[in-house]
């Protein structure tokens, strides 16, 4: 009943803040007084009459600002969020077009960042101050020191270039091409339709771009696995468990990592939001069609409406993600739903 | 006065909160190590112009990517410019850049979190509700596609950032000062009839800054992250500024010419590391909560 109530309050209190998003987007793009017709239409349709006439009608141009944004949040509930000058697409398809290799991505740096963050976490809070703690220290803040267009760069000249381990940027030999789209993640897709050969080249593409992209998040997730592992073994149940003559691994994995975990759960607010951040420049670098390196060509472009779009749908799954943490926090840690 | 010098004089153990804070910094060898490594790249691009480097911008055709040599440290870019002295020249644009952004958007973020916590009302909810709103974007996300709509320039990226970076320092500002509105000390300052801005800027402003200066060395090296990122993709510094994130961006994909982009980079990564270790060595000392 509580969790309930929680959750239908933490809902309704996302409207208010995404009509507050729109608003804020809507305000960023009218700072510049520029001709808003050369910023929907070409330069070519400009000169068209018609088409000017259209957009016009379409945006109410000729109507005052607030009216224009209601307008435009009008446009935007029915999913159209204008079309891109560059792609010539409807920005909504394009969006959809290009979400899956974010998403992809996301899960393969997500993946590595979990793999290698929590052991290096535990193992530094177990030894805590031996080697290997100043190995995971520098090494985490290394990841979070390095520019990821450069660390991406240095990588493929290391790997690509010098020792060919691995292929250059893109998502999968051009060769190969992509698999019949099911879901548009590839390596899903390839493995649904048996087409091993597309799922191998995908695989090796998508390595080195989720180590650079996870390399930020391992950084988080190895630090907050140790500080909250080095408190949780410091704790009387711990004194206990040793006292009654547990072995020193089952002290450890069942009652000491148990409840370390629970703060790694608001960490994944946090790290979406590096991986957004890290996803602009990973992405660019590995020439990966994802979100990211859509709104970098359309910020370069200055091809507003996919800048505004992908721009809203990052802090809309932004939102959508830290409503989940919320969520997943009040499940496990039931003080929170009391508040 | 003359009591209280003499008292401290007098017992020399007895040290303040912040003196012991200040001792401790001084102790951490790596928090050190980064006030070196920043205090090396102030001084690099103060004297840059004076330590007979060659001019950034001059371009020598017959020498273009010439690998790193004892003529060229750090190699030519394509133009034939000397890469080891645009990298020293760099420092005058990143460093001074980091300092601004991190500098206004605390001051800013300090003055509007402080009024919003101190006045209360519907100031404010809405002061509070623009900062959610702000960040509910990742913030690289929102500067890039400010600094888009305002046009590529070093000044615009700048004011991207600083517009982005705000509102955490309100929020921390404001829920320090709800936390230390209510101490007693400030009670008797509005009791002794002290007007709300002497109370405000006297009594209440000193005591909740010090989580402020933490989250400043911490950010600082992101700042600079950020703007070589926009710079990289375009949005900042412009060519032929001799800018770190806009110089790996001319090098990308040349693996032949690895010289264009490592040296740069590893300014980058250095200035930043440094940053961060003093950064951490400073949360350690004076909000060891927040470790």
């Amino acid at each position: 009943m509580k969790l309930a109530q929680h959750l239908t309050r933490r809902i309704l209190l996302m409207i208010p803040m995404a009509i507050g998003i729109t608003l804020l987007l809507f305000v960023v793009t009218h700072i510049v007084p520029v001709n808003p017709l050369a910023v929907i239409l070409t330069e070519k349709s400009m000169d068209d009459p018609e088409a000017v006439r259209a957009a016009t009608e379409k945006w109410g141009l000729d109507k005052s600002l607030p009216e224009q944004y209601l307008i435009y949040l009008g446009n935007l509930l029915k999913g159209d969020l204008g079309v891109s000058f560059k792609t010539k697409n409807p920005v909504a398809s394009d969006l959809l077009t290009f979400l899956p290799a974010t998403i992809e991505l996301a899960i393969g740096s997500f993946i590595f960042a979990i793999l290698l963050g929590l052991p290096l976490g535990i193992i530094s809070a177990v030894r805590s101050k031996s080697p290997i703690d100043h190995f995971t220290r520098i090494f985490s803040l290394l990841g979070a020191s390095m520019p990821p267009f450069w660390s991406g760069l240095l990588v493929l000249f290391v790997f690509y270039y010098k020792l060919q381990w691995a292929p250059g940027p893109g998502r999968i030999d051009s060769r190969i091409g992509a698999p019949q789209k099911i879901t548009g993640l590839y390596l899903f897709d390839a493995l649904w339709t048996g087409n091993m050969e597309a799922f191998w080249s995908s695989l090796s593409h998508i390595v080195l771009p989720s180590v650079i992209l996870g390399w930020f998040t391992l950084a988080l997730v190895a630090r907050i696995t140790r500080s909250s592992m080095l408190e949780t073994l410091s704790q009387d149940y711990i004194r206990t468990a040793r006292a009654k003559g547990l072995v020193e691994r089952l002290v450890i994995f069942k009652h000491a990592l148990r409840n370390a975990l629970i703060p790694l759960v608001t960490l994944m607010g946090l790290a979406f939001a590096g991986l957004m951040s890290g996803a602009i420049m990973t992405e660019t670098i590995f020439a990966w069609p994802g979100i990211g390196r859509y709104a970098v060509e359309a910020s370069t472009n200055l091809d507003y409406p996919a800048l505004t779009g992908a721009t809203l749908l990052i802090a809309i799954i932004y939102m959508i993600v830290n409503l989940f943490v919320d969520m997943l926090y009040g499940f496990i840690d039931p003080r929170i739903r009391e508040e | 006065m003359a009591t209280v010098e003499s008292a401290r004089l007098a017992s020399p153990t007895s040290d303040s909160p912040t003196q012991r804070q200040l001792r401790a910094l001084r102790r951490n060898p790596i928090a050190m190590l980064g006030l070196v490594i920043i205090l090396f790249w102030a001084l690099a691009a103060l004297s840059a112009p004076h330590i007979g480097l060659r001019d950034p911008l001059a371009q020598k055709i017959g020498d273009r990517l010439k690998p790193p040599s004892s003529e060229y440290w750090f190699g030519t870019d394509e133009l034939g410019r000397d890469v080891f002295s645009r990298v020293v020249y760099g420092a005058r644009v990143s460093l001074p850049i980091g300092f601004i952004v991190i500098l206004f958007a605390m001051t800013f973020g300090c003055l509007i979190g402080a009024s919003a916590g101190y006045f209360g009302g519907a100031y404010d909810l809405l002061i509070m509700r623009l900062a959610d709103i702000t960040m509910a974007f990742p913030s690289i996300v929102l500067a890039l596609a400010i600094a888009a709509v305002l046009g590529p320039s070093i000044t615009n990226a700048l004011i991207a950032m600083i517009l982005v970076w705000w509102p955490e320092y309100a929020r921390l500002m404001r829920s320090q000062v709800l936390s230390v509105k209510n101490n007693e000390y400030v009670a008797a300052s509005v009791a002794l009839g002290s007007s709300q801005m002497r109370t405000l800027f006297l009594h209440v402003l000193p005591n909740a800054f010090a989580p402020i200066l933490v989250k400043a060395s911490l950010d600082a090296g992101s700042v600079i992250l950020n703007i070589a990122a926009l710079s990289f993709i375009g949005l900042g510094a412009v060519p032929p500024t001799p800018e770190w994130g806009a110089m790996i961006s001319l090098g990308r994909y040349k693996f032949y010419n690895w010289w264009l982009t490592t040296f740069p980079g590893l300014a980058i990564l250095s200035v930043v590391l440094g940053y961060n270790f003093f950064g951490e060595g400073v949360r350690d000392a004076f909000d060891p909560r927040m470790t």
